[in-house]
């Protein structure tokens, strides 16, 4: 036990420094800046896409090369001293964080890290998407070396992306078995990457502290790392993701938003709709500013949308929403009211006080007050209009879906309302107190 | 008013996780228990069972699965892959199954010769059928 308990602080320890590899070289031009959230983020997309490129080539891994090639990943350590010297001063400077943090605010995560822990590994995963889906593929990619053409179909539906599954599959490799227990620890670093991440937005504000409670304490996100039936879940990944495309975003970073709206949608298809609208817009949104046209933002963005079309397309993945016979929904379905109803559905499940806190009272009450403010920033307007095309997703995911749409929505419509809440929290946040810093300020 | 709102909202979420963690502790009793055990206890033994059936069956084999519990029966169907099983139903023809895998408890069905029990699971092998 004690043995696969250092190996999956291990897969963690790879995760991350593939991320701060990743961000050194790729994208912060050498300059170290620490933010484990971003490294987590990077490393776990990055590990998923070469494993994905893997499967182009049918190049079939095991545990001796998967190891091997985690420790590549340090060897930058050896080479380039520069790097040694930023990250060893970061790692010898480690009181300093303690001393610029308010104390309470370490306290509350200490004692909630030993509570969620608590509950996390009390149990395996034990949900049905979980061992059904995404850990079922998880481990015919471990059995197999990877992904092929026949392995990716066996698990259905085929279409279901695979950052999750071949992340699951990356643990499994180094720890030698496939084991629904120590791959929870993925899960439970990705919440606390993601309200250590919503902390550093909102610590610079005279009530982040109140505002870090009603993020952290939301009771279906916590949930979702420590409870049985959720834990294995793709949704807690995609809100991950989300909430870092729009720090970025909020932060003027829109390669990283590009990054991590992609990455999101390689991890669930539900996060397409946010990507697209990104591509989409993005140039308009670089035009009108003073900043430097974002040729880069959109070609990452674009690039990741042809990766995860092309990926389907190479293995035949098809789509389930998109292979349909449209003339005969139009048919069978009205419209409206389908629409109707699955609108109803979300205010059903916005005002769900055991799944949400009082996250979506705090939403609501800051975008009927000062919902003005966002058209006044087109960075906020651009936030908006993600979250709009997401649940434009959701709705017509909804309409065209070939199950019956109110089981489907009874089923499903809280692990969606998860993906964009971390998101649209942040994004009241900044309608509340702007980001001065960075000249978004919305005040 | 809005400095009211978010510390309202913030007592309020703390008393709705608060509230909801007190009243899941007692349900959560399986920290101190070995991996395994807690691996075997929410797979109702079929995490051991799986093993076991890799032991004695050659990757190549097939068969079926009788739907018993929903997510055992799933979870055993992908643990003994590369071995194929599929999940069928009680009325299935299981003519063309060569081994029939019956979760949890005993089958009658004189097509089946029984070869294997493992702790009230049960491996079949149908007459004439070669796997």
């Amino acid at each position: 036990m004690f043995i696969d308990l250092l190996l999956s602080i291990f897969v963690l320890l790879t995760f991350l420094q593939t991320g701060l590899v990743c961000d050194y070289y790729l994208f912060s031009k050498k300059r170290f800046k620490f933010d484990l959230a971003i490294f987590l983020a990077l490393g776990i997309g990055s590990i998923a896409i070469f494993q994905m490129a893997l499967g182009f080539f049918e190049v079939p891994l095991n545990s001796f090369l998967v190891i091997m090639l985690a420790f590549f990943a340090f060897l930058p350590y050896v080479f380039d001293k520069h790097l040694r010297r930023q990250v060893l001063g970061v790692v010898l400077d480690y009181k300093s964080i303690f001393q610029s943090s308010n104390p309470l605010v370490i306290l509350l995560f200490i004692v909630f890290a030993f509570v969620a822990g608590y509950f996390t590994f009390s149990h395996p995963v034990w949900g049905y998407d979980a061992v059904q889906r995404w850990l079922a593929k998880a481990y015919i990619f471990w059995v197999d070396g990877g992904i092929n053409k026949a392995n990716v179909h066996i698990v259905s539906p085929a279409d279901d992306p695979n950052l999750w599954s071949v992340t699951a599959s990356w643990f499994y490799f180094i720890l030698g078995k496939a084991d629904l227990f120590w791959v929870q620890t993925v899960p439970f670093a990705v919440f606390f990457c993601l309200t250590i991440k919503f902390w550093q937005i909102v610590k610079r504000e005279a009530l982040g502290l109140f505002w870090l409670v009603i993020f952290m304490f939301t009771p279906f996100l916590w949930q979702t790392s420590t409870l049985k039936a959720y834990s294995g879940n793709a949704d807690l990944l995609v809100g991950f993701y989300f909430l870092l495309a729009f720090s970025s975003l909020f932060y003027s970073k829109l390669s990283y938003t590009a990054i991590f709206l992609g990455l999101a949608a390689l991890t669930k298809n539900d996060a397409l709709p946010a990507l697209l609208a990104f591509c989409a817009l993005v140039p308009f949104f670089g035009l009108k500013s003073k900043q430097k046209f974002p040729v880069s933002a959109l070609f990452v963005g674009w690039a990741l949308v042809l990766f995860n079309l092309g990926f389907k397309y190479y293995f035949s993945l098809g789509s389930r929403y998109l292979d349909n016979d449209w003339s005969l929904v139009l048919k069978q379905k009205p419209i409206i009211e389908y629409t109707k109803y699955s609108l109803h559905g979300f205010r059903e499940e916005f005002r769900q006080v055991n799944h949400w806190g009082a996250g979506f009272l705090v939403i609501g009450y800051f975008i009927l007050s000062r919902g003005g403010k966002v058209f006044k920033d087109r960075t906020l307007l651009l936030g908006l209009v993600l979250i709009l095309a997401q649940v434009v997703g959701y709705t017509w995911t909804y309409y065209v879906t070939r199950e019956d749409q109110a089981t489907q929505i009874a089923t499903s419509i809280f692990r969606l309302v998860l993906q964009v809440y971390p998101p649209l929290l942040l994004l009241v946040f900044v309608i509340y107190s702007g980001l001065p810093k960075f000249g978004n300020k919305a005040k | 008013m809005d400095i009211v709102v978010v510390v309202c909202a913030a007592f309020l979420v703390l008393y709705v996780a608060t509230k909801g963690i007190m009243g899941s502790f007692p349900q959560v009793s399986g920290f101190w228990l070995p991996v395994d055990k807690k691996v075997d206890r929410e797979t109702l033994g079929q995490a051991s069972y799986a093993d076991h059936l890799k032991k004695i069956l050659p990757e190549k084999a097939y068969g079926c699965i009788y739907f018993s519990l929903d997510m055992q029966t799933w979870f055993l169907q992908n643990q003994l892959y590369p071995r194929m099983f599929s999940v069928v139903e009680e009325s299935a023809d299981i003519n063309d199954c060569g081994l029939v895998i019956s979760q949890f408890w005993p089958r009658t069905n004189p097509l089946l010769v029984e070869i294997d029990n493992f702790n009230g699971n049960y491996l079949y092998e149908v007459k004439g059928n070669v796997y």
